[in-house]
């Protein structure tokens, strides 16, 4: 009864985004903590100009120049 | 020949890049060299097929709940983006060659549309499972076909010296594009 209710079904709603927001997180920290295989460290693109893109070859020369430092 | 026709307009007749301007990005920014445009073909034909079986199954569950019509755009948005990322870490665990193979395409996939227009085209038009599969993979390889084509053009045009230059770079391309586009009309007439 309380899950065909207008309330039931925004609570529903809720939990489903939720869950999605959720499992996005979830892969996403997944998929960061586990290294590279040998030879892909630094995989870089060089197809736009958009620098502030993480694969931006400017990003690795960044994150160089602040462990140098 | 339901199926024939689908996998025509999607591939020719009605192509997600030269017709509905989807994609248009990395259309533009990894068409420069064509071993970086089959590359992005290659990965892009496994996610969008891929993602739309999922969607698929998805949609007939938001549909049992009664939540289909509002909650079916935030919900593939966040699915397409966690099944990007679960196949980037399943490739990098389990197959590194080919995760060194499709290299940063895979990631940047995420960002193009033409995953998320696949998966809303297959609820609106009311595919079944077969069909789906047909559609998602006839657009992958459309977006493949017009890539390749555009990057061999395009790696043609760079090396001409005759290129006036206020055409040279994103101009030239962008007429190339308009083009092809054209030509492509040719597709839409037929019929079956």
């Amino acid at each position: 009864m309380l899950l065909t209710s207008d309330i039931g079904q925004v609570f529903i709603s809720i939990g489903v985004v939720a869950f999605c927001v959720l499992l996005f997180v979830g892969t996403y920290l997944l998929n960061k903590k586990t290294k590279k295989p040998e030879g892909c460290e630094t995989l870089n693109c060089e197809g736009c100009s958009i620098a502030n893109c993480s694969h931006h070859p400017n990003k690795n020369k960044e994150k160089g120049e602040k462990e140098n430092d | 020949m339901e199926l024939f026709s689908i996998a025509f307009a999607a591939l020719l007749g009605s192509n997600i890049i030269l017709s509905r301007f989807l994609g248009i990005c990395p259309f533009l920014g990894v068409s420069k060299k064509t071993s970086n445009a089959v590359g992005m073909g290659i990965a892009l034909i496994a996610v969008v097929t891929l993602s739309a079986i999922i969607c698929f199954f998805l949609d007939k569950l938001l549909v049992a709940l009664g939540l289909a019509s509002y909650l079916e755009l935030i919900v593939f948005i966040l699915v397409i983006a966690s099944f990007v990322q679960l196949l980037e870490f399943f490739l990098k665990r389990f197959i590194p060659s080919l995760y060194k193979s499709l290299g940063v395409y895979l990631p940047l996939i995420t960002t193009n549309c033409v995953v998320l227009q696949v998966c809303l085209d297959l609820v609106s038009n009311s595919y079944n499972l077969l069909q789906t599969l047909v559609y998602a993979v006839s657009v992958a390889a459309g977006y493949m076909l017009v890539i390749v084509i555009f990057s061999h053009i395009r790696s043609r045009l760079d090396n001409t010296a005759e290129m006036p230059k206020p055409f040279k770079g994103n101009a030239i391309a962008l007429i190339t594009a308009g083009l092809m586009a054209m030509a492509f009309i040719c597709f839409s007439g037929f019929s079956f």
